[in-house]
């Protein structure tokens, strides 16, 4: 089956790094561990990684990257805990804790 | 039927052509054509990456009264827990941080300017109803909220006048307090108690727009200086979403709606438009400036990371396509070429039959062939404008390589001094007077070269080397003290050895400057070394290509493409104004394409 997205490693460096054109032309969105998912067999999005110096991952190489990132902020929301602290007040204090990622392709 | 003056008010007017200056959404009718014709725009409205936060956080204050590059980011969270003080402000370019907050705390807000804001309330823990005041260099305390509290919204024009409404204590409230420079008073309430909304506007005119009662609410609040009444919803229930603008004009961004979103929403003073997603989906964020012309910074991306993101909304500009213009009259790839979108020239070239020694002229519409070349040649460079021409270096009938040149008056081409080292496939910048050749490939033995040389109006003199030695390279410059380079390929042992080096030259040396975004030979260039065009030629994914680069002096920018991909073309005019003709789809063309860089163009209604 024909893809749908494209994944990328790339580095926010701040201006320029997504331009106005590029912000109209693809859809992005962004992930844990600076992956980043683009159109597949998109001109403009493979010029964008281009640009960006992106490094091409498979969808299984993105997901892993995702993961690693997820599972250390799962560890690290389960080891914060006050003591007597209900579950609602610790969601309350530090915000729910961090879902699994599923990358599609 | 529906007629046009019904709905417009007007019939449309004929014309026998298109009329000189029509406006952007025009009509009429092109008796010649037999076509209704429209003057239409790109404009479109998007975000785009600005400058990231030095310290990624959330839930912060900005100064929401700021500009996109006037603005104040302070307080927040920079994990889930970890309350901070520091305050940073925007240039339009990069954040740097100035003097902190006297109490770190999240969950906070603020609003005003860069230099003149107020930062009230938030979460230390506990709940704090802290108010402090920003003079452009320090954070000074200032009176209490009367009720404490966090996750609330507020807007104001300055640290004299701001209100402050909704928000959490053990539960959402409703409570509407206006600051006047010294002391909170309480106001009336919003029809709906929420936390986590965003608030837009100044103390007098205000906006609360959605937020979470539990659950988020799409409900939005107009405050008119006495009263808050509901009006229309926007379109998307939920909470944690930056906003920007005024009671009657204003821009909603990103949010938590059962999922984190980046939805875009625009007010009009009456209903909510769904518009172009931030390129970061994030909730908790923070927002500042004009609906036209916004900023989002920071926020949380996921549910427990924060992020130095920053994007910028602008609203209503037009970007550059690439139109159809008249053929030439003798197909050709690898001819020289030079003018302006409305005065080209287009000289020898290769043709199917072999090289071309053809001069034609457009006119913004038509190419109309006139005087030769004395001698045929092709991969020739060329500069200047259409009635003052050079033509130089190249390839002869039978492969051999020239130096010559001739210079074109306006009515005929008259040989003058040739190159020092005779070559193809170079760049070219500058004038008939003033001009450089760049690089070039020539046999010793088929080397890329990096040569370059300059003309004087008389003759040509070696200049120092370009740090990259190419050929099938492009150049554009004013003249042969100011250009760049750009592109090209080398050695001639490896055909997918695409150069993406950009040089510029100051009259004495090529200095390494930014690449193209994607490395590409056998292109064309229009433009000057401050402001350019790259377009078409060959990639390294691409055997023909339509891809257009433009440069600012800095950076290469992904344009839209040429409607026919191509590589051997040439190109004239400017950055906004560009001309692309001839070349290779890989067959022979005549094709002409003209750049409109505004995006303003006539077309044909159909």
């Amino acid at each position: 089956m024909a893809k749908t997205y494209q994944y990328c490693v790339a580095e926010n460096w701040g201006k320029g790094f997504i331009d106005h054109v590029e912000s109209i032309k693809i859809t992005f969105k962004s992930f844990p561990g600076n992956v980043w998912q683009v159109p597949a067999y998109n001109k403009h999005a493979n010029l964008w990684i281009a640009k960006v110096n992106g490094t091409v991952k498979t969808l299984s190489e993105a997901q892993d990257i995702v993961t690693a990132e997820v599972t250390s902020a799962q560890n690290a929301w389960d080891a914060d805990n006050v003591e007597g602290e209900t579950a609602e007040q610790k969601a309350d204090r530090i915000g729910d804790r961090p879902v699994d990622i599923t990358l599609t392709e | 039927m529906t007629e046009y003056k019904g709905v417009k008010g007007g019939k449309v007017r004929n014309f026998d052509t298109d009329p000189d200056n029509p406006y952007v959404g025009q009509v009429w009718y092109n008796q010649t054509l037999g076509d209704l014709r429209v003057r239409a725009t790109t404009l479109t409205s998007a975000w785009s990456s600005g400058g990231n936060l030095n310290t990624a956080r959330s839930n912060t204050g900005a100064s929401g009264n700021g500009t996109q590059s006037a603005a104040l980011y302070f307080g927040g969270a920079t994990n889930p827990t970890t309350a901070s003080a520091l305050t940073e402000q925007y240039d339009g370019t990069s954040w740097t941080e100035v003097n902190d907050l006297n109490t770190a705390r999240r969950l906070t807000i603020g609003d005003g300017t860069q230099t003149s804001a107020l930062c009230f309330g938030g979460f230390i823990p506990p709940e704090t109803g802290i108010t402090e005041s920003w003079n452009g260099t320090s954070w000074t305390e200032v009176a209490d909220l009367n009720t404490a509290r966090r996750s609330l919204s507020g807007a104001g024009a300055d640290n004299t006048s701001s209100l402050a409404f909704a928000g959490k204590t053990t539960v959402t409230v409703a409570n509407t307090e206006s600051w006047n420079g010294s002391s909170w008073t309480e106001v009336n309430d919003l029809n709906t108690a929420r936390e986590a909304g965003s608030g837009t506007g100044i103390q007098t005119a205000a906006l609360m727009i959605s937020g979470d009662i539990p659950p988020g609410t799409a409900a939005v609040e107009s405050w008119n200086g006495t009263s808050w009444f509901e009006v229309n919803d926007v379109n998307t229930a939920g909470s944690g979403t930056g906003s920007a603008g005024t009671q009657s004009s204003a821009v909603v961004f990103g949010g938590d709606r059962g999922v984190i979103v980046g939805n875009t929403e625009l007010w009009n003073g009456a209903i909510w438009t769904e518009t172009n997603d931030l390129n970061v989906a994030r909730r908790y964020l923070g927002g500042a400036g004009s609906q036209t012309s916004a900023l989002a910074m920071g926020g949380q991306p996921t549910t427990t990371t924060q992020t130095a993101a920053t994007e910028e909304w602008n609203a209503n500009f037009g970007y550059g396509v690439w139109v159809t213009g008249g053929s030439l009259n003798t197909a050709r790839t690898h001819p020289g070429g030079t003018g302006t979108q409305t005065a080209g020239l287009a000289v020898g070239g290769e043709a199917p039959t072999g090289n071309l020694s053809q001069t034609e002229l457009y006119n913004g519409t038509s190419w109309a062939e006139v005087n030769d070349l004395n001698t045929a040649k092709a991969l020739l460079g060329a500069t200047g404008i259409q009635t003052a021409s050079l033509a130089f270096g190249g390839q002869f009938p039978g492969g051999s390589f020239t130096g010559t040149t001739e210079n074109w008056n306006g009515t005929s081409w008259t040989e003058v001094n040739d190159l020092n080292t005779a070559r193809r496939l170079m760049g070219s910048a500058g004038t008939n007077t003033s001009a450089l050749s760049i690089g070039g490939y020539n046999f010793d033995p088929g080397t890329a070269r990096a040569q370059t040389e300059s003309w004087n109006g008389t003759s040509w003199t070696e200049v120092a080397d370009l740090n990259t030695a190419r050929y099938s390279l492009a150049g554009a410059g004013t003249d042969n003290t100011a250009a760049i380079a750009f592109g090209g390929i080398s050695p001639v042992a490896d055909p997918t050895d695409q150069k993406a080096q950009t040089e510029s030259w100051n009259g004495t040396s090529w200095t390494e400057v930014n690449d193209l975004n994607i490395a590409t030979q056998q292109l064309a260039g229009s433009g000057n070394e401050n402001l350019a065009l790259a377009f078409g030629g060959e990639t390294p994914s691409e055997a023909v290509t339509a891809n257009t680069q433009s440069w600012n002096g800095t950076n290469w920018t992904n344009e839209n493409n040429l409607n026919t991909a191509r590589l051997n073309l040439v190109g004239a005019g400017t950055q906004s104004l560009g001309l692309a003709f001839g070349g290779a789809t890989p067959t022979t063309t005549a094709a002409t394409e003209e750049w409109i860089g505004d995006g303003i163009i006539t077309e044909t209604v159909t």
